[in-house]
């Protein structure tokens, strides 16, 4: 078992596997050993690790990403289909989306990560600009002559 | 509207219904929502298989009313709704809450059976289910998100307060909130939806029982009850539009890298719809990280590295400012420059965040100045930074120009017969003749550089390759073997022959060479593979009943076609024959093999595609008036085009099987040969004349193959 301690001060025992789908916590391990010590989180909330540990523990015993796999990503074909799964786990405001995405870039969860960003895509594709300011709260800062322009240079990419 | 505000009417608005149950006329508003909100309920509630808990909603009683006063129609048919939902829930401890409240479905990851609903831009501008609009008794923000709502301008802000490890605290101001139209409302409230779908055909099946009706939701077992509001659990008027601001910049709060990570799941449209967000999603947008990416996702797409390399790398030239060419190449179209730090920063592993420091709100991210660079600068090239943005607009314009657009027409003349074959490359053009010579034309200028004598017959087929080697067959019976390596060295004295392959016992109609074989088809019925180093034979092919007017070679197999009207896939080391591929009623003319495709054209005016592992015959592309004489194609673009006896060319989508373009009378007889690259399509015919059809005038298309 391992032993998380949050930024919060919360903390979490969890089993080895679990922890370990964290390179950032599997490397740590391996370097310190086995050691009753508990490993701090400092970047990481009580909340939002709970949600991440739910996460690991789901995926627990897939097989971890090998380099290839991720030399693989980055083929042409980007697909933004998620797992069954993964899709309702990752159903959540957009703060705890925000925050896990940051979780799994700091703990080094790559699929997690992957999942995290996947969303953010979903949620952004087939949207008008307005549309997706209003979805993220985002203010309009060009000016109306900015605008204009930004429009007329990409007028090439509508489907003529 | 002030969240705090909102909340005490709704409750307001609850009470005054609880208190009177009685049906109430259904108010206008209510109606419409009626009418059209099925679709978006299904929508809603189409999550897959979503239904683990069945919740029992009395009947039609048990939604009496849409709002008598217009002062809160957003919120009241929906409150009801809620508020029914809700009281029959809390018969468990918790109240189940169908997900779908708390974040909208992902169109791409729906599985229903009505595609067309998932587009959000069909139903409404907005998501459907946004939760900013109403929130069920949200639980607690789970992250230290604060929202303020702290003044009577109704404008929430919010920050971070999360111990932020990569990006500095940002606040900003929320957008104010536009007053609504009736007609938003309809589209956009939740609970009128629900209401509404409990009404729709779609649930009549539930209903037409007891008059009661069900509705499925998911059991809600993650997210605890606020503490702080805990009265509200109670209280049926747990529709409360508490967390309007719920929206967060998610794009600019997070890492850049991983910002741009996102970015890179978008497609063409979205990328040019976050432009117009704001100026730093402009500026994310912009990358060339993202441009070259999308670039890369178009199959069959390709930009010649080397030659980027070579230009950006050369010494600073000034950019061409007149039309006319020069030799040595004008530079490329301005290499962006702009961000080149953040781009450097992301040249290598983009995800490894921890490594690679947070820059946003750094001077390199400032929003630049939109106006484009201008023609004439010098290049600046401190690494490979291509113009993404720009070879994409180029590399998409020549697709358009090949589908709809009128290519330019260039003739060029020089032989004095018949011209049975051509080869070209980014820089010359290759032809063979009746009138027994070979010749070697500019594709820039379209000058000759050199002809070729030797052949005592009529040079039938040639093939050359990038290092200068080159083969060519006549009706001579024999194949001719040139080094052309020196061609733009010395002007008339570039090609030189290497050695003579003699054996064919009648005219040699087709060739093709890889860097191991040499493969030679001939009126004589034979193939002949010889050893490219050593010009030695290796095996002669038999089996064909007819000329062999044309061979595939790929990977050690040979596709051979004959007059016979029969086809043959060859092994070369085994020297056996695989296959045997009828279908076409008459002579086959010419043959193409590059992946797993063969493609194939008759004298029975058709071409067929066929697999080469299986032998199935895949399409048959039919169009031609008269014998389809060359074929030229590209498996990556899905292009295949066509010459024929009929005087045409024609250009084929393999992935519809549809002739997308025909160029009619483009020579004055009969054509014998065609080739096409990125951006041209060259043909030779009995007329004498070589002819191009150019689809990149005016375009700086160097970069791509």
């Amino acid at each position: 078992m391992v032993n998380l301690v949050t930024s919060d001060n919360e903390s979490f025992t969890v089993e080895k596997a679990v922890a370990s789908r964290s390179v950032l916590i599997k490397n740590m391990l391996e370097d310190v050993g086995e050691s009753d010590q508990p490993i701090p989180l400092p970047n990481v909330t009580a909340s939002v690790l709970k949600k991440v540990l739910e996460y690991c523990d789901h995926h627990k015993n897939e097989p971890m990403p090998t380099s290839e796999d991720l030399a693989a990503e980055d083929t042409r074909k980007r697909t933004t289909d998620i797992g069954e799964w993964d899709q309702k786990f990752i159903q959540v405001d957009q703060e705890m989306l925000f925050e896990i995405i940051l979780a799994a870039n700091y703990l080094d969860i790559k699929p997690l990560l992957d999942v995290g960003c996947k969303t953010v895509a979903n949620m952004i594709k087939g949207k008008t600009p307005e549309e997706i300011r209003k979805l993220f709260n985002i203010v309009n800062d060009f000016t109306p002559e900015e605008e204009a322009q930004i429009k007329k240079e990409n007028e090439w990419a509508e489907d003529r | 509207m002030d969240a705090a505000f909102s909340t005490t009417r709704s409750k307001r608005t609850l009470a005054r219904h609880n208190q009177s149950p009685s049906p109430p006329a259904v108010s206008t508003t209510t109606r419409h929502s009626r009418r059209k909100l099925p679709r978006l309920l299904r929508f809603g509630m189409s999550g897959p298989s979503t239904s683990s808990t069945i919740v029992d909603v009395p009947g039609d009683s048990a939604f009496p009313a849409g709002p008598s006063s217009s002062r809160t129609p957003d919120i009241e048919p929906g409150s009801r709704a809620a508020a029914s939902t809700t009281q029959s829930a809390a018969k468990n401890t918790r109240p189940p809450i169908p997900r779908e409240f708390i974040t909208p479905p992902r169109p791409s990851t729906s599985t229903a059976a009505n595609p067309d609903i998932f587009n959000p831009r069909s139903i409404s501008p907005a998501p459907s289910f946004e939760t900013s609009r109403f929130t069920l008794v949200m639980p607690p923000s789970p992250s230290s998100y604060v929202v303020n709502f702290d003044n009577q301008d109704n404008h929430p802000s919010f920050r971070t307060t999360t111990p932020n490890f990569f990006t500095p605290v940002r606040s900003f101001p929320a957008t104010p909130r536009t007053p609504r139209t009736p007609k938003e409302r309809d589209e956009r409230g939740f609970l009128p939806r629900l209401w509404e779908a409990l009404a729709s055909p779609t649930s009549s099946k539930d209903r037409k029982g007891k008059g009661k009706r069900k509705v499925s939701v998911e059991p809600f077992d993650d997210l605890p009850l606020d503490g702080e509001e805990g009265e509200l659990i109670d209280d049926e008027a747990c529709f409360i539009e508490a967390r309007e601001s719920v929206g967060m910049d998610i794009i600019s709060l997070l890492p850049i890298e991983i910002s741009l990570q996102i970015l890179l799941f978008l497609d063409l449209p979205s990328i040019i719809a976050s432009l117009s967000v704001s100026r730093y999603w402009n500026v994310l947008a912009s990358d060339y990280f993202i441009w070259r990416d999308l670039f890369y996702r178009q199959s069959g797409w390709h930009v010649n590295a080397a030659l980027a390399m070579r230009q950006l790398h050369g010494r600073p030239r000034i950019a061409r400012s007149g039309g006319t060419e020069v030799d040595s190449l004008p530079p490329l179209s301005p290499a962006a420059t702009r961000n080149i730090s953040l781009r450097s920063s992301l040249s290598q592993r983009p995800t490894s965040a921890s490594t690679i420091p947070s820059i946003i709100g750094s001077p390199s991210l400032e929003y630049r100045s939109l106006s484009p660079p201008t023609p004439t600068q010098i290049i600046p090239t401190p690494s490979f930074a291509l113009d993404w943005n720009r070879l994409y607009k180029t590399r998409l314009d020549v697709d358009r120009r090949w589908a709809r657009g009128e290519p330019a027409k260039k003739t060029i003349t020089g032989h004095t017969d018949s011209v049975y074959c051509l080869e070209f490359d980014s820089e010359k053009i290759i032809t063979g003749s009746r009138d027994r010579t070979i010749k070697i034309w500019s594709l820039r200028t379209k000058k000759l550089l050199q002809t070729l004598h030797g052949h005592e017959g009529s040079v039938l087929c040639l093939k050359f390759d990038r290092s200068g080697f080159m083969v060519s067959g006549s009706s001579d019976r024999q194949v001719f073997v040139w080094d052309i390596s020196n061609i733009f060295k010395g002007a008339g004295e570039g090609g030189r022959r290497r050695g003579v392959l003699r054996g064919h016992a009648g005219g040699v109609l087709d060739l093709r060479i890889d860097d191991k074989w040499i493969v030679s088809s001939s009126k004589d019925a034979i193939i002949r593979v010889w050893h490219r180093a050593t010009l030695e034979l290796h095996c002669a092919l038999q089996g064909h009943e007819g000329p062999v007017n044309a061979v595939g070679l790929q990977a050690g197999r040979i596709v051979s076609a004959s007059g016979d009207g029969k086809m043959m896939l060859w092994d070369i080391e085994s020297r056996e024959r695989i296959r045997t591929f009828e279908g076409h009623p008459r002579g086959l003319a010419c043959v193409d093999f590059k992946g797993d495709t063969i493609v194939s054209g008759s004298n029975d005016h058709k071409i067929k595609v066929w697999s080469a592992s299986t032998g199935e015959c895949l399409q048959t592309l039919s169009g031609h008036t008269l014998l389809v004489r060359a074929l030229s194609f590209n498996p990556e673009l899905g292009r295949l085009v066509s010459a024929s006896y009929d005087q045409s060319v024609r250009v084929w989508d393999l992935r519809t099987g549809l002739c997308v373009r025909e160029f009619k009378d483009v020579h004055e007889s009969h054509i014998f040969d065609v080739k096409f690259d990125v951006t041209r399509i060259i043909s030779t015919s009995h007329d004498q004349k070589i002819n191009i059809l150019d689809f990149g005038e005016g375009l700086d298309t160097r970069l791509f193959y």
